[in-house]
């Protein structure tokens, strides 16, 4: 019984509209906007790799795989710019005295806390022509002209690892505070030198901290529309932007709804593969 | 000695620079928001004057109560629930339900993995075709879904570390009046904190979140 409010929301504000969008993606489009009820066509699942010639032929078309690439491009280098930086994070973090620790974990959370859109909105301050990054390098001399991020692939990069940075950080660093620490003094025992011991003890047993972190980052960042449309200026379109043009302009409802469901089959799916692979041997 | 082993040299200033990185553009939104003139980029003085100018803005003070509203509506609603599934889904009571358990644990961590904008747009469709209008209670509801999760999975926690002390070897169950211990519970188990039992293992989240000061259990690969 106590479980009834939790399912029944889950049930009711996400399973079933999430079903209503896999039926409108099957259904054919009203040019008009809307869709034609009854109809049944997988014109928006061809329409994601074939477009209708002037004759009517099929013609391959990768503009919209090149946005799904792009997306899983630029949410790979998000996760992996984010790993780069959690990862001497957490370690420093997790081997501080307690009470430190749960300072600098308020610390990381708080940020996270921060309305995305203000903290996109602040990149922009700092990436934009003239804007403080430029500023600076100007007054050091380091620069002259224009550096040129601001609404390009790499802005939005920036913002992506910026938005799930904390993401990333906060499961490494709860797999190594719970480390056993007795194991890193044994292997320091043993004369293995430090980056041996980061290698084959610290890492490996973090590694189930280091994947959820890896999920948690890339699935937003693959998902996400605010630091493409805001950093990237709307001109790097990411799959997010995608789903969002045919419900707003685009106005092609079936086809918006084939995107999302195959972006969530694809989350799912990456989902599912890192429960196998960590599934209590047991 | 010991403390100056685990210090890996070089992550000091990694973990400076990353917490520089994290708060100087959102300290730099804070300072600029004092600036006299409309020029975001160009400071020509202290002021509160975008403050006044804020506050006394009829569609900013809107935005504002919206905002408080269903931010507090997803909040108690979201927790209330989450709260009673969690006591659902934990101790004695989880084991009655058995193979459910598992199931309703996926669905409640689903919003975590659903994309935002896929849920988005389910849930816009849905209140289309519903006939519902699209408004305050729309969002709220929406918000509500997404909180779920991340209120399940501290409390879950929670009650997870009420129950009786994890302990290395297995301890013969003493049945007192205040918590009856039965034979199969998972409280006096030989592996008292295997994965399976806890939040994470249905979810990539962090179990505990945020982190419990005390340390929990040892991984089990540790073990």
């Amino acid at each position: 019984m106590l479980l009834a409010p939790s399912t029944v929301i889950v049930g009711a504000v996400l399973i079933a509209p999430l079903g209503m969008l896999l039926a409108i993606s099957l259904l054919q489009r009203n040019p008009n906007g809307g869709v034609i009820w009854g109809s049944f066509s997988l014109d928006a699942y061809t329409g994601f790799l074939f477009e209708r010639g002037f004759s009517g032929e099929r013609e391959l078309n990768w503009d919209y795989v090149s946005i799904f690439a792009r997306s899983v491009g630029l949410a790979g280098i998000a996760t992996i710019t984010s790993f780069v930086i959690a990862l001497p994070t957490a370690l420093w973090m997790a081997f501080q005295p307690p009470q430190r620790r749960l300072l600098l974990v308020f610390l990381v959370t708080l940020p996270f806390w921060t309305n995305l859109l203000v903290r996109n909105y602040a990149w922009i301050l700092l990436l934009r022509a003239d804007g403080l990054i430029e500023q600076l390098l100007h007054a050091l001399g380091l620069l002259d002209g224009r550096m040129g991020i601001i609404y390009t692939p790499t802005a939005t990069a920036i913002g992506l690892t910026y938005s799930f940075l904390p993401f990333m950080l906060l499961p490494i660093y709860l797999s190594l505070e719970k480390l056993d620490r007795r194991l890193i003094e044994a292997a320091f025992d043993l004369g293995a030198s430090r980056w041996r011991t980061l290698a084959r003890i610290i890492l490996p047993l973090c590694m189930p901290g280091i994947l959820g972190g890896v999920i948690l980052v890339f699935i937003p960042g693959l998902g996400a529309f605010i630091s493409p449309e805001l950093l990237g200026g709307g001109k790097t379109m990411m799959v997010g932007n995608l789903i969002q043009a045919q419900f707003g302009y685009g106005r092609n409802w079936p086809f918006g709804a084939a995107l999302a469901f195959v972006l969530l089959v694809l989350v799912l799916a990456a989902t599912y593969l890192h429960r196998i692979r960590f599934r209590p041997a047991s | 000695m010991k403390g100056d082993l685990l210090r890996f040299p070089g992550t000091g200033a990694a973990a400076l620079a990353a917490l520089l990185y994290l708060y100087l553009p959102i300290l730099i939104v804070v300072a600029l928001s004092f600036n006299t003139g409309p020029m975001i980029t160009i400071w020509t003085g202290f002021s509160l004057h975008w403050y006044g100018e804020a506050l006394s803005s009829e569609p900013v003070q809107r935005a504002l109560t919206n905002s408080i509203v269903i931010a507090f509506a997803a909040m108690i609603a979201g927790t209330l629930a989450a709260t009673m599934a969690a006591l659902a889904l934990s101790g004695t009571s989880r084991t009655s339900l058995g193979r459910l358990a598992g199931a309703a644990e996926l669905l409640i961590g689903l919003p975590l993995v659903v994309p935002e904008i896929a849920a988005a747009v389910a849930l816009l469709m849905g209140f289309v075709l519903v006939g519902l209008p699209l408004g305050v209670l729309g969002i709220m509801a929406a918000h509500t879904v997404v909180v779920i999760p991340f209120a399940y999975l501290p409390i879950r926690a929670r009650l997870h570390d009420m129950d009786p002390p994890p302990t290395s070897t297995p301890r013969p169950c003493r049945p007192s009046a205040a918590s009856p211990c039965p034979s199969s519970g998972p409280a006096c188990s030989a592996v008292p904190c295997s994965p399976s039992s806890s939040p994470s293992a249905t979810s990539p989240f962090p179990s505990s979140f945020p982190p419990p000061a005390r340390p929990r259990c040892p991984s089990t690969s540790s073990a």
